[in-house]
């Protein structure tokens, strides 16, 4: 029995290697694809040709065509690169500031934090999208606007989740004995409350990114987001909606590869976290 | 005496993380009928898993029996299906765990509770269920059962927990009760009420008993048979005076020794000649503003109470009391962890209360804290020279290679290899952990050290090294220490004095000895009593302090302790007593101090 338990364990560990290595793999293609697309994508993403419109997946077109008769892998390609930066740069604006006033509602006294909390609860009941249609209207469509709208969509989230941290680190044991040291504000935020607060963060973090791309989707849908020749992901899938029944691959795979993406970077950030956490580096 | 229920040969192995581990090792055990079977061990060695096993609760735990028998009425429990154990756990096996917190349900009533269980087990009405569970209640002396019964599980103490949880069990009359540590979490003289109840439970309901715990003087009290495990197996067993009287195998002399260790080599000796005051307090106090409705008098938790006392160089001062006391509020206090709302604190005859920056930055320097939890005080992503080097690198401009000198010097003083530098927290024994905790407060050369629990959560043998330690540093380095702890056999080793506070005030301070032999305050008196003690000719003849100690929202008016003093007058009711000179060194707040004898004996 025990032998067997062993057996069990060493095959699991070997699974989760192989799937980090296949996760930083597909991160690496999709970034590479936003790079150079052109060397990725043998069709145009822009060139029309209604005679090839709606083709089922074959070797020229191996993800098939959309209505148009535009190629969906060249689509996908070229869309990857809207599609990252979105994802990234609004969960990097939105988890940093979040997190930061989720850091000073938790350390400091009781005023700030009502006041931060009761800003963020008043963001909290604008619904995400609406938060987005908001600021996408006020500030003119464009891809840094749709940036700035999911990120502020996104702040309260990332603020609640930093405040319950810093206020269960803050009570930590070696916290007092910083204080008791005589270190002060500073050093203990910057090296104990932070370092110990921000595993759960990076969890949701790898999770809004996938978040943000189809809240960047919906925004697009709506004519709010990027005006640009060539679509994002979530705009792609939103067009393979109404071509489900006779064309399933116009939406499959555009939302296949955003699910991809967000499994990936999830992985890789869990991985991230087990590094960093020294617990986890003996197994 | 007819055997009830025998453990022969007995292996189990536990899955942690993805090692597979032995964690007992052919264990024969026999318990009686009627009969109190107590297995003592330090953590880790199997205890609880032994008691798992029994009631094959292990195999949810990832343990799984690899070996041996256990018989029960002729039925072979380690081979029974878990439909089967069904019949037997909770019917005639029961079991009692530490935390009854966790134990219970904190979304229902004590009294659904109680109802769910007796209707799983026997066929009644709710209403019949009702009044059982409170004639279970009235059986382990809860006052006010039916009142009880419709409160939640974090509306009573601790030890009212306690006994719930025990009332549950015993729903069934089951044959054998199985009690996993079940006093650890509470105060000594809680402690020794419940271990009364499970005396008198025995006779009553002629129920066998196996008590888990790792305390020896636990065992002493309330055992017929004690088996010492270690390491998985039982390196001994025998009646509790073949055990204690002459313990055969090393480690439970070992055990013996380092308990009764601890009650010889008090510090009784007053080696600090010195007189020079290092800390002093004068009328601290501290109340804590509770959650207060709109428009309602706002109410205070009143934590310490217009508290006085110094502390002289090279000294310690051991602070005992039950938990509520105020001894941790006190000790946060003086070294300014916490603001005190009114009273001063003079470090060498300054006022430090409202001191500027610098002069807190000075304070900080020379008092320290070691705190209770040894893992929680260390930053788990820090290796073990960053940890010991933060005082360092916050007080001094040392370069790295002079922060490693020192911290490598450190860590020889508090006998640990060097190479310690480089490890985890995680990756360390608890004893180290605190060795570690040690070294980083007294890496800059304090004067003063509050050690808060400092050693409460180690193993027996572990603590008396630490104790060793800690006196060895004293002498060397000419430290203060205050001690809070609530082991009292610790505090009396370790204390030059010993002050006793009960409800935020301190209502003795005396020279540890003198404390021990000859208690002046009625509630030292009761709390020495309630300790448990491996002299076993001391057994059971004691007198139990009743009650629980009260809120410190609302404290009893004049003295606090007249609730539960068994010589409570009028006067005592009315006017509060302050602190007297009895003798030199000597203070104490009682109108009536137990100085005659005849006072003595009334307490018997």
């Amino acid at each position: 029995m025990i032998a067997g338990l062993k057996k069990k364990n060493r095959r699991n560990s070997l699974w989760s290697v192989s799937l980090l290595l296949l996760s930083a793999a597909f991160i690496l293609f999709i970034v590479i694809c936003s790079i150079f697309p052109d060397q990725i994508a043998r069709h145009s993403p822009e060139r029309m040709n209604p005679s090839d419109a709606l083709l089922a997946p074959s070797l020229d077109h191996l993800l098939g065509t959309d209505q148009f008769g535009r190629d969906i892998f060249s689509l996908i390609v070229h869309g990857s690169q809207q599609s990252l930066v979105i994802g990234v740069l609004s969960v990097l604006i939105g988890g940093g500031m979040g997190g930061l006033i989720g850091l000073v509602s938790g350390y400091c006294n009781h005023a700030w934090d009502s006041a931060f909390m009761r800003i963020m609860d008043i963001i909290m009941t604008i619904p995400g999208i609406m938060m987005a249609i908001l600021v996408s209207a006020i500030l003119g469509p464009s891809t840094l606007n749709l940036i700035l709208a999911v990120s502020i969509a996104s702040l309260p989230g990332y603020a609640r989740v930093m405040r319950g941290q810093v206020l269960h680190i803050k009570d930590a044991g070696y916290v007092h004995a910083s204080k008791s040291i005589g270190s002060g504000h500073a050093g203990r935020i910057l090296f104990h409350i932070l370092p110990n607060s921000l595993p759960p963060m990076l969890v949701m973090a790898t999770i809004g990114v996938g978040n943000s791309i189809l809240m960047a989707t919906g925004l697009s849908f709506l004519g709010l987001g990027t005006v640009h020749e060539i679509p994002d992901w979530g705009y792609l899938l939103s067009l393979g909606r109404d071509y489900l029944t006779v064309a399933w691959w116009i939406g499959f795979f555009p939302g296949l590869f955003i699910s991809l993406f967000v499994i990936s970077v999830n992985i890789l950030g869990d991985a991230y976290r087990n590094y960093l956490d020294p617990r986890s580096a003996a197994s | 005496m007819s055997v009830l229920l025998e453990i022969k040969n007995l292996s189990v192995s536990v899955e942690r993380g993805k090692e597979i581990l032995p964690a007992v090792r052919d264990v024969n055990l026999g318990i009686g009928s009627g009969e109190i079977v107590c297995l003592v061990g330090e953590s880790g060695s199997g205890k609880t898993v032994t008691s798992l096993a029994v009631l094959r609760l292990i195999d949810y735990e990832g343990g799984r029996i690899t070996g041996g028998e256990i018989i029960f009425h002729e039925q072979d429990i380690a081979s029974l299906a878990q439909k089967e154990m069904n019949g037997i756990r909770g019917r005639k096996i029961a079991m009692v765990t530490q935390d009854p917190m966790t134990a219970l349900n904190p979304v229902f009533t004590i009294g659904n509770q109680f109802v769910e269980v007796i209707r799983q087990h026997k066929s009644v009405s709710r209403m019949e269920a009702w009044e059982e569970a409170i004639r279970l209640l009235e059986k382990v002396h809860i006052p006010e059962p039916a009142s009880r019964m419709k409160q939640y599980p974090f509306e009573l103490s601790g030890g009212m927990l306690q006994r719930v949880a025990i009332a549950l069990a015993l729903a069934c009359q089951p044959e054998l009760l199985i009690v996993d540590e079940p006093t650890t979490a509470l105060d000594v003289t809680i402690q020794a009420q419940i271990l009364n109840l499970l005396l008198e439970l025995r006779e009553q309901e002629s129920m066998s008993i196996l008590f888990i715990t790792h305390d020896l003087a636990v065992a002493a009290e309330i055992a017929d048979k004690v088996a010492v495990m270690h390491e998985g197996t039982i390196v001994e067993q025998g009646t509790v005076r073949e055990i204690f009287a002459f313990p055969g195998h090393w480690y439970t002399k070992t055990l013996v020794q380092s308990k009764r260790g601890l009650l010889m080599g008090s510090a009784s000796v007053y080696d600090c000649q010195d007189d020079e005051i290092i800390l002093e307090a004068e009328g601290l106090s501290k109340f804590y503003p509770l959650k207060s409705k709109p428009f309602q008098q706002k109410r205070y938790v009143q934590a310490v109470d217009q508290v006085s006392l110094s502390i002289r160089k090279g000294e310690t001062l051991g602070l005992v009391g039950e938990s509520g006391s105020g001894k941790s509020t006190l000790g946060k206090l003086l070294v300014s962890l916490q603001k005190s709302d009114s009273g001063r604190i003079l470090y060498r005859g300054k006022d430090v209360t409202g001191g500027t920056k610098r002069t807190q930055k000075e304070l900080r320097k020379n008092t320290q804290v070691v705190f209770q939890d040894t893992f929680s005080a260390l930053n788990p992503r820090w290796k073990v020279e960053d940890i010991i080097g933060e005082p360092l690198r916050v007080h001094t401009k040392l370069s790295k290679d002079g922060i490693r000198e020192r911290v490598e010097e450190v860590l020889r003083l508090v006998d640990l290899d060097p190479a310690f530098r480089t490890r985890y927290p995680h990756e360390i024994s608890g004893g180290q952990r605190q060795r570690i905790n040690i070294a980083r407060a007294i890496i800059l050369h304090p004067e003063f050290l509050l050690l808060d629990e400092a050693v409460s959560a180690l193993d027996l043998a572990v603590q008396s090294k630490v104790i060793d330690l800690l006196k060895k540093l004293q002498q060397d380095m000419g430290l203060s220490y205050v001690f809070i702890a609530h082991g009292l056999d610790v505090v009396r080793d370790i204390s030059h004095r010993i002050g006793v506070m009960y409800l935020g005030r301190i209502v003795e301070i005396a020279p540890a000895e003198e404390l021990f032999t000859k208690p002046a305050h009625p509630y030292t008196k009761a709390l020495f009593e309630a300790n448990p003690t491996i002299d076993l000719d001391r057994r059971r003849k004691r007198h139990v302090l009743h009650g629980e100690i009260p809120s410190p929202v609302s404290p009893p008016s004049g003295c606090h302790f007249h609730t539960r003093c068994p010589l409570a007058t009028e006067k005592c009711r009315s006017k509060a007593p302050v602190m007297d000179v009895l003798s030199e060194e000597r203070t104490v707040a009682c109108h009536y101090p137990l100085e005659e004898k005849e006072r003595v004996e009334l307490l018997r």
